[in-house]
């Protein structure tokens, strides 16, 4: 190695080093942050350790090799760059914007559902994708992350989305992916033989005549399972908060319209799945919900991929559905009782907090429920009323918690 | 004053029976009757408020309408850290501090009955007052917010869930007014802020139409 060689290594290598080192300062003002719950911290242990370990492996011997130094300094870049995101989704956990009430009872839904251990970091977003890393994040292989919107944070009812969110560390605990492969592999050449004008058409979009037929119906098929898992994460989220995730949907996408991927079917679309299923399910629909959808179009060029892929992914949804409401049965998880939501909703006209045990999803649809009673609440003179509202929501979840806490066998 | 088995029975009435005394999470009706007293014990909840220092020379504790600060004009929230404490853990109250608590209880008074709160006698021995505007008025809905003050020499730990302070209860005739309980309540501890007050703003030569008091005026 000459010289110039050796003094850059020595460059990127201090570079890297104070990276790290900023890092770890960060990590170290955040852990003096008020934590509302351990999960939090217990992140912010995790990743620190995992630094001091990286920073570690920088300690190269003189004469290191430079293609040695350059991916160690790359890596190091990645890891910075993506765990800086996380720390400031952990240090907007500790907002007191949030409802903190909502942890235990969300913890142990999913818990229950996915029968493991999880750390929940529950917070929120500037820029909402939403935000979720479902048990996918290399360092936090335990955590469900949940961020709602920055402004909405505090709001209660936007809440059951997060049953979405759940859904994706559900779909890879399942061993959905691997279940429903050769499932969706075999529906797509199905659904392809069945239509052999759509499939010329997308016959002629390719040069390579020996391998389209192949190329078409792998890239059908990825755009099925993707499809499949969000619907999946729909039913999730129906199944376990009952009639307040369609109020919710409704409330953060409606009237649809966002534009279309062939990764997701259309808002519309998935809310006439989602009624369906809640008919299945005996949850009941406010049918001004499934008024005046709309569906932004799609491109030209798509259009023939989505056909197949829409018909695939119909064909699909029913054993999808089947699967899923089966698994979580036998998990013990039910729906939203019709009965127990209508209690709730009795207490918060009597402007009392629910006394029993009730689910969140319960308390939630109640909530959802009430608002619609009156009007909406979003006039001037029922703000207060709102947020009143949200106060009875969070206070019903948090005796849940006591219950629950409190129980006998507890 | 009610007793035990009053307190219990009000709690027992129908929902929506119209003298029907509601606290959530309910509170063990069998030991209230056991015990045979007057009270019902509350326990602590997990928000807590305290306030902010700050480089304001002092904090006026009436509504200021000619205060250059907008802040000051409510004089709420903003100067105060909310905390939210965990079940298990503990918020510690050095001596000499003063932090606002809420009860995890909420309650729901009637129109028959008023109240009063009170601290444990069991923590006030060990320096803890607790609550020093202590009515309760009929229709009150919501968690009571507790003022915490640590006057004694060591610094105390309070955790919620535990038992903080008691209720006594009175029948009360009455009002021809509408419920003031309908809709309204929070959960967390509220700072308040001071209420308009045409007298005292008269009084003090200012007011909402002036903009600003004699004493904002600056000596040229």
């Amino acid at each position: 190695m000459d010289d110039h060689s050796e003094a850059a290594s020595q460059l990127r290598l201090s570079s890297a080093k104070r990276r790290i080192d900023a890092f770890l300062e960060q990590i170290g003002e955040l852990a003096e942050s008020s934590f509302p719950h351990d999960d939090g911290l217990f992140a912010l242990r995790t990743i620190r350790d995992n630094f001091v370990d990286l920073r570690g492996r920088l300690e190269l011997p003189p004469g290191a090799r430079a293609d040695l130094v350059d991916q160690t300094c790359l890596h190091i870049g990645d890891q910075v760059s993506d765990y800086t995101e996380i720390l400031g989704f952990i240090l907007r956990s500790t907002n007191v914007r949030n409802p903190f009430e909502l942890h235990y009872v969300i913890k142990r839904l999913i818990t229950k559902a996915l029968d493991q251990d999880v750390s929940l970091l529950l917070s929120s977003e500037w820029a909402f994708v939403p935000f979720t890393y479902p048990m996918s994040m290399e360092l936090l292989p335990d955590f469900v992350l949940i961020g709602n919107a920055a402004p909405e944070s505090n709001d209660p009812l936007v809440i059951p989305l997060a049953g979405h969110e759940i859904g994706h560390s559900a779909w890879r605990v399942f061993g959905c992916p691997v279940s429903y492969s050769s499932l969706v592999s075999d529906m797509v050449v199905e659904t392809l033989d069945a239509r052999p004008g759509v499939c010329a058409e997308l016959m002629r979009q390719h040069t390579m005549d020996a391998l389209a037929l192949g190329v078409i119906r792998d890239r059908c098929s990825g755009h099925v399972m993707r499809q499949l898992e969000e619907m999946f994460c729909d039913l999730f989220g129906l199944y376990t908060f009952g009639q307040s995730y369609l109020f919710a949907y409704d409330y953060l996408l409606g009237p649809g319209g966002s534009s279309t991927t062939l990764n997701y079917p259309t808002d519309k679309r998935r809310f006439e799945l989602l009624n369906a299923a809640a008919a299945e399910l005996g949850i009941s629909v406010d049918p001004v919900l499934a008024q005046r959808w709309t569906t932004a179009g799609m491109r030209r060029s798509e259009r023939s991929v989505s056909t197949i892929v829409d018909i695939a992914v119909d064909g699909l949804i029913p054993r999808i559905k089947e699967d899923l409401f089966h698994t979580l049965k036998s998990k013990d998880l039910f729906p939203p009782s019709a009965e127990v939501t209508n209690s709730v909703l009795k207490s918060f006209g009597h402007n009392e907090p629910y006394c029993d045990d009730a689910t969140l999803g319960e308390i939630i649809s109640a909530g959802w429920l009430y608002l619609r009673q009156n009007d909406g609440l979003a006039e001037a003179e029922q703000r207060r009323r709102y947020k009143v509202l949200g106060d009875l929501v969070l206070k019903s979840v948090e005796v849940a918690e006591y219950l629950d806490r409190t129980r006998p066998d507890a | 004053m009610l007793n035990a088995d009053e307190v219990c029975d009000a709690m027992l009435l129908n929902d929506d029976h119209p003298d029907r005394l509601a606290i959530v999470p309910r509170p063990d009706l069998a030991g209230i009757r056991e015990r045979a007293g007057t009270s019902v014990d509350l326990r602590l909840g997990r928000w807590f408020r305290s306030f902010k220092q700050s480089k304001s020379s002092h904090v006026a504790l009436w509504r200021d309408y000619g205060s250059p600060d907008a802040i000051a004009k409510k004089s709420g929230p903003l100067r105060t850290n909310e905390h939210f404490v965990r079940f298990g853990s503990e918020f510690i109250l050095h001596p000499g501090r003063f932090v606002l608590g809420a009860t995890m209880e909420w309650l729901r008074l009637p129109r028959t009955l008023s109240g009063y709160v009170t601290g444990k006698s069991s923590l006030g021995r060990h320096g803890l007052v607790i609550e020093t505007a202590a009515g309760i008025h009929p229709g009150f809905s919501g968690c009571l917010t507790l003022e915490l003050a640590n006057v004694g020499e060591v610094p105390l730990a309070i955790s919620p869930g535990m038992e903080i302070c008691q209720i006594f209860l009175h029948r009360t005739a009455i009002s021809t007014v509408e419920d003031p309980g309908t809709f309204s309540g929070q959960r967390k501890p509220a700072a308040g802020f001071p209420k308009v007050d045409p007298t005292f703003d008269l009084l003090r030569g200012g007011g909402p139409n002036k903009h600003k008091s004699p004493d904002a005026v600056p000596l040229k």
